[in-house]
Order: C-alpha cells, then sequence, then structure tokens
C-alpha cells in the first residue's frame, strides 16, 4: 500500500470515528433542532378548518369514519368498509394499507379529537417521524449535520409537500416515515448482525408494508439494491478474494453475514402477514379496472421533462397533457444539494472509501434512474415484461417521485459530509455552524412559498354518513365494488335513506340503516308468503328472522359478495349456528348483491362478515411472528445482562 | 496545472451544466409559447433573406439576420419541425450564455466563483425574458455569443491558443449577421476590455480586423432599412424598474406602468453589492487580489453602470446626438448586454469572500441564483402547431399573423365555413370587426353574395383584448343557400376575409405570405 493509500484510509477511519463517536453520544441537540425545524411544514396543519380542498383530504376522513364505524362493533381489525359502495360495501382495509387509519382511530378515540383533527394529527406525525427516521439513517454514515440537512430536504422536499397538502395522501405520507428507518436498520443488521436492527428492520419493513403496499414496490428496487450493495462492501469476508481456499469455507460466512437482513426480511414478513397474505389471495376478488384504464392508465400520464423543473404549484387533480398544474417538481433544493455534493465528494473518493462510494452510486442511479422512467421517451420500458410489471405497480409514473425524492434528500445531506467540513470547523461538526444554519434557510425558504393548504368547507356537510353518500355521488370517490358487481352503482336505497333524514332534520344526527335486507321481496301470501324481520344488525353482521311459504325463497342483502360473508342457520333468536347457509352472489341485476336461499318454514338467519383461511393463517403467523421477536429480544436482553 | 487541480476546476463547469438545467427545461414543452414575437423566429428560419421578413420589415442593423437561424436550419434540413429547431436553438443559447462566462472568467477567479457567474448569467431575468418573455432568437444568440467572445478573446490573451481567437473570430462573425446593432455594442465592450483591461494589443488587432471583416460581410445589405413602428425614446427603463418582481408575457409599452419584465433580479443586486462591499474591505487588507483583478472589476462595474445608464432616460440626449438609437429597437435591449458585466461582478462574490467557497456556502450561493429566478421560468405554452409559414399578416405595423385560414364549402348544408387562427404581434388599438365575404365574379364583374361582419369569437375577445402573442382560433359561417338554390356553381366564389375599421369602413391592410400580395382584404378560395 503506498503512502496516498495509507493516507487515504487514515482519513477515512477519522471520518468514521467522527461519524460513531458523534452517533454515540447521549445528547443529539441537532436531532431535536431538526424536528423543530419542521414547524414550517406543521403550521398548515394548525390552521382552523381542515383542508378539504386537497385531494384525498375527504377520502381519508371517511376512511377513517368507516374504520371507527366497525371498530365500535367490536372489530379490532377492520376489513370491511360497510357505507362505501352507497352502503353496499367494500373491503377497503383488506386491500389498503390500514396502519395510518389505525393511528388515526387512536388518536380520534384515544385522545378524543375529532375526524379531521386525527386524520390532520397523523399527518403531522408523519412529518415528524419523517424528518428523525431520515436524520437517524443519514447520520449514521455521514454525521449530524449531514442528517439535519438531508432530513429536512426529505421533509421539504416538493413532492413530499405534495403528497401532504395537494394529494393529502395519508398512506404515501406515512410511507415516507419507513422508508429511511427500512434503509437504516438493514444497513447496520448487515454490519453489526446484531438483534436490535433485525428487530428494527422487520418493524420498519412491516410497517410500511402495513401503510402502503404501493410505496413497499416502488421502494422494493431500490432497497434490494442497497441492500446488495451494502451487504457487499460491508461484510469483512469477501469469496471471491482468495480462491484458494476452499468454497464453502469461503461463501458460509458471507452468506452468515446475510442472516441478519434476512431475519429482519421475515420477520417483516411474519409481522405483516395478517395484512397482505390476505390482500394478495383475496385481491382477485376486487374490481380494479375503474382505477387502472382510461384516464388512470399509465400510457397517458408520463412526466414532461419541463415539469421536472417548473415552479408550477396548484391545488386539484392531475390532468392529462403538458399544460397540467398539478406539480412534478424535483425541487431546486434537492436537485442543487445534492449536485454540488456530489461534484465535490467525489473529488475525495480515496478518502470516503469504496464503501461509501457505492452507497452514493446507488442513490445516485435510483434516484436518475426513476427520474427517468417517469419521461415519455422510456415509455418502452413500461411495456417489458418484467420490468414493465414492477413499474406499473406505481399506476401513475410520476409517483416513482417517491424514490427519487428519497435518494435526492440523501444526497443533498453531502454538502455537510465530515470529510468537506473545514479543519477548523471539525471541533463544531454536531453544532449549528453557520453554514449549516445557511444551508437550512436555504432549504426552508425554497420550499417556502408551497407551504400552503387549500381550506374550504365540505361541499357535502358535516362528516356523517349523508355526507359520505353525497360525497361519493359527486366525486364516483369510494365506489370500489367486488367482482361479482356488473356496474357500479350511482344510489342506493340506504343513501336515500340517509337523504331523506337530512332532508327532514338538517341539523340532526344521521342514523345508520337498521337492516340492510331487501324487503321489496316480501310476499304476505298466508300461504306460500315470504316474511323477514331484522333482529339485530350492526356494520358486519344482520340476524332475520323470517317465514317461507315456500322452499325458492331466498334473503337479499344489501350488500356486495365477498369472501368473509358467511350465512348461518340459528338455533332460535340469537342462537347458535346450527347450520351453513350457502350465499349466491345475485345472479341477475347488476349489483351482485348476496342472496340467501332459506328453508322452507320459519327460523332464524344470521349473516357475518368473518375471516377467511388467509386472513386467519395471516393473523396467526403475525401473532406467531411478533412473539417470536419479542422472546428472541428478551432473551438477547439478558443474555447481555448475564 | 496539476491534476488536482484540473478535476477541481470542473466541479464550477458541471454545476453551471447540470443545473444550468433549469434555465432551459421550460423550452423542451412539447409545443411552443406565445412570446411576444409569437411564431416569427419558427416562419423565418426557411426564409431566404438576409434580414428576416416574415411578420417583420426587414431592418439590417434592428431585424434579425440570417445568422439568426443558422442552428436551428440544419435541424430542419435533416427533417426537424421547425418548432423543435428553434426550441434547441434557444437552449443552446443559454449553454453557450452560461459556459462561455464560466471559461472567461474561470483563469481570474476561478472555478467556483466562474460557475456561478456562469449560472447567474444563464437565469438572469434579462435572458429569461429574452427567451419566454419575448421570444427572441436574435437577442438571445447575441447573449450567447457575447460571452462566449470574451472568453475566445480572454484564453487567447493567456495562452495564445488558435483555437481561442478562432471561436472568438467566428462568434463575431457570427454576430455580425445575426443582429448588427447589439453586435456593436457587444464588439465596443469586447474592444474596450482588451485595451484597458488585458492591455493586448495582438488581440485589439483581431478584433479590429474581425469588426472590418463583419461590417463589410454586411456591405451588400447596407439599404434595407425599414422604419420602426416603436417611438425609441418613449421605452426608455424607469429605476424602480431595474427592481421589480412582477413577471408577465406583455410588451413594452410608453410610461411606468410597462408590463414588460425589466428586472435586473434579487441576485444581481444582492450579490453585486455584497461584491463591491467584499472588493472595498479587501482594497484596505493586507491579501492582495492577483494583478490586474482591480481593473478588470473596475472596468466590469463602470461598464454595468455604463449600459445600465443607456438604458434610463437621462442617457436620452446621447442616444440622440449619437444617433445610435438607430441600432436598437427598445432602448432597454442594452441591459441584454449589460447583463454579462453584472452577472461578472455578481459571480466575483465567491472570489472576494473566500469563505464562501465553503460547501455549504457555495450550494447556498448557487440554490439562491436558481431560487430567486424560479419563478420566472413558465411562460404562456401552446400546443398549437403552426404551417411553415402564416397565411398573411394584417397592418402596416405588422400587427396579426393570421396562422391559418381553411374556407369549407359545403354544398348538403349550403355554408361556406372558415376556420382561423391568428396571433396578435403588436397590442391592438382599436376593435376591429372581422369581414367574410362570399364574391362571386360574373364577367369581371363582382357581387357580394353573403357577408359577415362580427366582432370576433362572438363578441367575447374585441381586438383590444388579445394578449401580444396569444393564439385565438375562430370559425365564422355564411349562408349560401340561396347562392345554391339559384343552381350556380360555388367554385367561382371566393372568399374575403380581414379586419375593418367599423366606424369609418377602413379596412387593415394585408400581405399575403407567400405571394406577397398586399391588399386590403386576403382572398380565399373554397374546396
Amino acid at each position: 500500500m503506498g503512502d496516498k493509500a495509507q493516507k487515504s484510509t487514515v482519513i477515512h477511519n477519522q471520518v468514521h470515528n467522527d461519524i460513531h463517536n458523534n452517533e454515540s453520544r447521549e445528547r443529539d441537540s441537532l436531532f431535536w433542532l431538526t424536528l423543530a425545524f419542521t414547524v414550517f411544514a406543521i403550521a398548515p396543519f394548525l390552521l382552523p378548518g381542515y383542508f378539504w380542498g386537497a385531494n384525498d383530504a375527504r377520502h381519508h376522513v371517511y376512511f377513517l369514519f368507516e374504520f371507527d364505524r366497525v371498530f365500535q362493533d367490536g372489530v379490532w381489525w377492520p376489513r370491511w368498509s360497510p357505507d362505501f359502495a352507497f352502503g353496499y360495501g367494500y373491503p377497503f382495509f383488506n386491500i389498503y394499507g390500514p396502519f395510518s387509519h389505525f393511528l388515526a382511530q387512536f388518536l380520534f378515540r384515544g385522545l378524543n379529537l375529532s375526524y379531521t383533527g386525527a386524520i390532520e394529527m397523523v399527518f403531522v406525525l408523519s412529518i415528524l417521524g419523517s424528518a428523525a427516521s431520515m436524520y437517524l439513517f443519514v447520520r449514521s454514515w455521514m454525521g449530524r449535520q449531514a442528517g439535519m440537512v438531508s432530513a429536512l430536504v426529505y421533509v421539504y422536499a416538493p413532492y413530499h409537500l405534495l403528497d401532504l397538502y395537494v394529494r393529502a395522501n395519508l398512506a404515501e405520507s406515512m410511507a415516507f416515515v419507513w422508508l429511511p428507518l427500512a434503509l437504516w436498520t438493514a444497513r447496520n443488521a448487515i454490519r453489526t448482525q446484531a438483534f436490535r436492527w433485525v428487530l428494527g428492520l422487520s418493524l420498519s419493513l412491516a410497517g410500511l408494508l402495513m401503510t402502503s403496499q404501493l410505496v413497499t414496490l416502488l421502494f422494493a428496487p431500490l432497497f434490494g439494491l442497497y441492500l446488495l450493495i451494502v451487504w457487499i462492501h460491508y461484510t469483512p469476508v469477501k469469496p471471491w478474494v482468495d480462491l484458494n481456499v476452499p468454497g464453502w469455507t469461503r461463501i458460509l460466512p458471507w452468506v452468515k453475514s446475510m442472516l441478519a437482513p434476512g431475519l429482519g426480511l421475515l420477520g417483516a414478513l411474519g409481522v405483516s402477514c395478517i395484512f397482505w397474505l390476505p390482500m394478495v389471495l383475496e385481491r382477485n376478488d376486487v374490481r380494479v379496472d375503474q382505477w387502472f384504464d382510461g384516464r388512470y392508465g399509465y400510457q397517458s400520464n408520463f412526466v414532461y421533462f419541463f415539469q421536472l423543473f417548473s415552479p408550477t404549484w396548484d391545488f386539484g387533480v392531475s390532468v392529462l397533457g403538458p399544460d397540467d398544474r398539478f406539480s412534478f417538481q424535483l425541487g431546486v433544493v434537492p436537485i442543487i444539494l445534492s449536485i454540488v455534493g456530489l461534484l465535490l465528494i467525489w473529488q475525495r473518493t480515496p478518502q470516503i472509501g469504496e464503501p461509501l462510494r457505492w452507497e452514493l452510486l446507488t442513490f445516485v442511479a435510483v434516484g436518475v434512474g426513476t427520474t427517468l422512467v417517469m419521461l415519455q421517451p422510456l415509455a418502452l420500458l413500461w411495456e417489458l415484461p418484467v420490468i414493465g410489471g414492477v413499474l406499473g405497480a406505481a399506476q401513475f409514473p410520476w409517483r416513482w417521485l417517491t424514490p427519487a425524492t428519497l435518494c435526492f434528500s440523501v444526497l443533498s445531506g453531502l454538502v455537510m459530509h465530515p470529510i468537506l467540513t473545514p479543519i477548523e470547523q471539525k471541533a463544531t461538526s454536531s453544532q449549528l455552524t453557520f453554514p449549516l444554519f445557511v444551508t437550512i434557510a436555504v432549504i426552508i425558504l425554497g420550499s417556502y412559498p408551497l407551504l400552503q393548504v387549500n381550506i374550504i368547507e365540505p361541499a357535502e356537510g358535516p362528516v356523517s354518513l349523508v355526507g359520505l353518500m353525497r360525497f361519493q355521488r359527486s366525486s364516483d370517490e369510494l365506489t370500489g365494488s367486488t367482482r361479482w358487481v356488473k356496474e357500479i352503482p350511482t344510489w342506493s336505497p340506504m343513501a336515500e335513506y340517509y337523504e331523506s333524514q337530512a332532508q327532514a332534520n338538517p341539523d340532526g344526527p344521521i342514523e345508520p340503516v337498521n337492516s340492510k335486507v331487501d324487503y321489496s321481496v316480501l310476499d304476505y301470501d298466508q300461504e306460500t308468503g315470504f316474511v323477514i324481520d331484522s333482529l339485530a344488525h350492526n356494520t358486519i353482521m344482520e340476524e332475520v328472522w323470517y317465514f317461507a311459504g315456500t322452499d325458492d325463497r331466498r334473503i337479499i342483502y344489501e350488500h356486495f359478495y365477498y369472501p368473509g360473508w358467511r350465512a348461518y342457520l340459528l338455533d332460535g333468536e340469537h342462537g347458535e349456528p346450527v347450520e351453513e347457509l350457502e350465499i349466491i352472489p345475485e345472479e341477475q341485476g347488476t349489483l351482485g348483491r348476496m342472496t340467501v336461499p332459506v328453508p322452507k318454514g320459519e327460523g332464524h338467519v344470521l349473516l357475518r362478515y368473518e375471516d377467511t383461511p388467509p386472513r386467519r393463517v395471516g393473523r396467526n403467523v403475525s401473532l406467531v411472528a411478533i412473539g417470536a421477536l419479542l422472546m428472541s429480544g428478551l432473551v438477547m436482553s439478558l443474555r447481555k445482562q448475564l | 496545472m496539476n491534476q488536482t487541480q484540473s478535476s477541481i476546476t470542473q466541479i464550477g463547469f458541471w454545476a453551471v451544466l447540470l443545473i444550468g438545467v433549469f434555465a432551459w427545461a421550460p423550452a423542451t414543452y412539447p409545443g411552443y409559447w406565445q412570446g411576444l414575437e409569437g411564431f416569427l423566429p419558427v416562419f423565418n428560419v426557411t426564409s431566404n433573406g438576409p434580414v428576416a421578413d416574415i411578420g417583420q420589415l426587414p431592418d439590417l442593423w434592428r431585424g434579425s439576420g440570417r445568422g439568426t437561424f443558422l442552428l436551428a436550419q440544419p435541424l430542419v434540413a435533416l427533417g426537424g419541425g421547425a418548432i423543435g429547431a428553434v426550441r434547441l436553438s434557444f437552449i443552446i443559447a443559454f449553454i453557450l450564455g452560461g459556459l462561455g462566462t464560466y471559461i472567461w472568467l474561470r483563469p481570474r477567479f476561478g472555478d467556483r466563483s466562474a460557475g456561478l457567474a456562469g449560472l447567474i448569467y444563464m437565469l438572469m431575468p434579462t435572458f429569461l425574458a429574452t427567451v419566454y418573455v419575448r421570444g427572441s432568437l436574435g437577442d438571445a444568440l447575441v447573449m450567447a455569443l457575447f460571452p462566449v467572445i470574451m472568453a475566445g478573446l480572454q484564453l487567447f490573451v493567456i495562452e495564445r491558443s488558435p483555437s481561442a481567437i478562432g471561436v472568438a473570430v467566428l462568434s463575431q462573425l457570427w454576430l455580425w449577421r445575426i443582429q448588427p446593432g447589439l453586435a456593436l455594442f457587444v464588439v465596443s465592450f469586447a474592444f474596450l476590455f482588451i485595451l484597458l483591461v488585458e492591455q493586448d494589443m495582438l488581440t485589439l488587432l483581431a478584433i479590429g480586423m474581425c469588426t472590418v471583416a463583419g461590417l463589410l460581410s454586411l456591405w451588400p445589405y447596407w439599404s434595407i432599412y425599414a422604419p420602426s413602428s416603436i417611438i425609441f425614446h418613449e421605452h426608455f427603463v424607469y429605476f424602480f424598474q431595474l427592481f421589480g418582481n412582477q413577471w408577465k408575457v406583455a410588451p413594452s409599452i410608453p410610461g411606468w406602468q410597462d408590463g414588460y419584465p425589466f428586472q435586473l433580479g434579487f441576485v444581481v443586486w444582492g450579490f453585486g453589492l455584497i461584491s463591491l462591499w467584499a472588493w472595498w474591505q479587501s482594497t484596505g487588507q493586507s491579501t492582495r487580489q492577483p494583478v490586474g483583478t482591480h481593473r478588470f472589476l473596475w472596468f466590469m462595474l463602470g461598464a454595468a453602470a455604463l449600459l445600465t445608464l443607456l438604458s434610463l432616460e437621462l442617457s436620452n440626449p446621447l442616444w440622440q446626438w449619437s444617433q445610435a438609437h438607430r441600432l436598437l429597437t427598445y432602448p432597454w435591449q442594452i441591459l441584454l448586454i449589460a447583463s454579462l458585466p453584472l452577472a461578472v461582478l455578481a459571480g466575483a462574490m465567491v472570489f472576494l469572500l473566500p469563505a464562501l467557497q465553503n460547501p455549504a456556502y457555495w450550494a447556498g450561493t448557487l440554490a439562491i441564483v436558481v431560487l430567486s429566478s424560479h419563478p420566472y421560468l413558465t411562460t404562456q405554452f401552446t400546443d398549437y402547431q403552426p404551417n411553415e409559414r402564416p397565411i398573411a399578416v394584417y397592418g402596416a405595423r405588422q400587427e396579426v399573423l393570421l396562422l391559418e385560414a381553411e374556407i369549407v364549402q359545403t354544398e348538403g348544408e349550403a355554408t361556406a365555413q372558415v376556420e382561423i387562427a391568428w396571433q396578435a404581434l403588436q397590442p391592438m388599438d382599436f376593435d376591429y370587426n372581422v369581414f367574410f365575404q362570399a364574391i362571386e365574379d360574373e364577367n369581371g364583374a363582382t357581387n357580394v353574395v353573403a357577408q359577415l361582419d362580427t366582432q370576433p369569437v362572438q363578441g367575447t375577445r374585441p381586438a383590444t383584448s388579445w394578449a401580444v402573442g396569444e393564439v385565438i382560433t375562430d370559425t365564422y359561417s355564411l349562408d349560401l343557400s340561396d347562392y345554391y338554390s339559384s343552381g350556380k356553381d360555388a367554385s367561382n366564389l371566393q372568399y374575403h376575409l380581414g379586419y375593418y375599421n367599423w366606424t369609418d369602413g377602413s379596412r387593415l391592410m394585408v400581405r399575403e405570405s407567400i405571394t406577397g400580395i398586399h391588399d386590403n382584404k386576403l382572398v380565399l378560395y373554397g374546396r
């Protein structure tokens, strides 16, 4: 090794020691200052009123509304949303990551916040969480000042703000929390093989999966590549170096070094199994054509190059063509800090060391790559068999701005990398130096004009069942259906019932329907008639008494059919099930409602939404995984103490 | 220069190249923009005259010479569309301007300061307004070649590099064929710079010879003159306008309420003042600047101040006395020349305050440069695709370009319909009516068969509401049922289309683009 190389190694080690020493100190004032500086992003959520003018702001309020309705009926893991699709119901949380709404539900009931207050609070927590997680990730390999810069760039990146204020996409905003956490824990799991990082990796990936499966898919290429790079470069054993040693002795330790992240991944899949297993196996029973065809097709939603740099910022949904007022900008500050940081750090390649260089290259490649795939000239990639499948998961090409934003935020921290810090400032590298202050000011001021929300009054009135119905009718949103539905309804008897209540008493409460049986089939003929009376009803069950004069009578429920709904003949009122009855999705008509053929005579029928085998397996696997992680943690902790 | 220094010098270069994308990204819009010159650069790409004459009165000194389209023509010849070729020319103009500034200043100020200046120049409001507000390809190329010439001359002074002087000479000759009026100012600046700052006789000789060659090349076209429709002395800039922040596509009008953006930008003033302060501070300190720095800065300060003053009304007597107003359409065009020394002074901040070379500070200053111009990096886009040439130009001042006019006769419906698209090139002073007539020519005698007189777009867009550069479309229909019912052949009909003053019946003159016919109406034939 030459003098130059030795010197580089010494500098490299010094820098890493600095970072490590900084990281291990107990009090990290810059961390708290970073959180404090997110106040400008949080402030718009503290305005009186609610940002009903944002794209999905209403959706999340009504997601919570439904979540709570089912939760109030004793279901701790709601999967069915009874009032979506005008009351015909939809298995929303069976296919949509529920984490954000679990959190919102906790805030709604636990802290007694309003529906809108709880949703806004989750947005606020997502901002704080994303800043904290990015800080921790970048601090671990570039130091505190870089961590602060990356964290604030991450929070104030235009696409992140778009998700918060314009799209009001709660799940994707919350996903911003998990992405750096997953990278941080994966990196440390490989480097240290310590159990706490395995646990961290499991929880962060599980959190991500249960927050947004879409972002999980967008994140997967970056995560996989990053894992591979860190594995190759941070594992002490290199099986390709000394080829004279027998193969297995070379390869085994190398493979073993993947044990910790492998366990982390397994743990993540285990913990989140309650969500993803049913989601994967029962997703095909939901119609998705309305979300992927026509206006939602990726073909017409590519981003134009100039839009990546355009200052355009407006509220409203994305429209087709280059005159879209929806912003796709990458952000002035993230781009400039990334470019300058990279240019400067690249000159010092020998000093930063090979592993760091490869880590940076990963973020450059993914940042640039994901930016390019959003553009029309690379539309060809979207048509390819495998790559097209991965890219198409985004639905809209511009959703790849999520990993791009993550990468450029990480790279932005490079301008404050300790190796670029002048020697005289080394001692203050964990403090708020003036260059750091200037950088922070530029980051925040760069996005300052974007820090606004569109607070308006909800056109459909206060949050209520009638509000939900009106919203669905006016927007054609929240009208997803199951695969047995031939035509998506535009109104329903339930909606009519709520509307009539509101008309009769505009300021009064809106009571939910007390039965979802279609009584139009009743026949009062004493011999051959068919009479039904609802005895008990809530969001996921209904018990009825019936009399059927013939054996071809069916009870029709105003519910879309979906796996999990089961019907039983009871041994009396509120009795025990004695026989399972077949549920037949309506053959006639377009709604795919559930019909239950009943035996001739009198009886009691219970219709109930239950766990299917995938849901049961998923739940049990999750319980086992959580138990295993807890037990392992306990054992590790005890071993440490001993 | 050793290898390390060499790689360090690339940072500013790459910063200009990569971050400069913000300046030219709007030009990648898949269409064009409704600038004050409208589609004129697009139409003139393929015209053959020595000075662009479609939609503008050709004038040797103020007009756009053939050189304006030198970059675009090969692309058009290769099969690319004229719009794409013009957009690419604008993009190249930005990149040339930024890199030229960087290369010029790097030997004197170092990499980071030169990089900052290059980026400032690319994103100066004057440059952005020239491209995205005016859509003036000629002026944009002047701004591009100006620093390239300075870079070539500077490198020749330092290294005696033949390629450097070659670039400078070729750029200068090219400049003379783009816009001789502005070229004269550029050459004067370069001449004085070499004379007073570099004091290099060989370079002076090169500039002199090149100037003579450039002027001689214009000799055959000396007579191309057209009176300007703009009253020069009414368009001086008000001092406060140099500090403004409004930005819109609006033509320059006399008076202080002019909507055209004249601001020099926050960075020019902010960084420039800091540079001057730091320079002043450094004169009293022991740290000495490299030889010639003071002379250089004095020259830039003087040039920037003088050229900026020339855009203000107090300089009017000088313009009148020297007859230099003959060289430009507007006095504020001189700000395009002032932009370079102003960018140099602002970019010198990092050189004069070396602490700002700290990565965070430098990145911060670059970010401020982009952020301060970011709101201006959009314009009034249009996806309208014009034909190769406009159909006609209306008005003595070339007020309106008729982009498209197609007559459709429908015998079944007994109508004749014209679909037209037009673009105003000047603010309209009167709400002209549109006339659309079907004329029958019988043995030399003309007879009006049907006619329509109306305000444009069902009265919703009177002419005075047309924004300069805006593309407006409309359809007019004539009822020919009487004509058809008389059994006559509609193929004999011709149609007259034009604008007239409804108070006195006078019509706007029209010049047909292809035939060059001057008349008070446009004659069209149906199909």
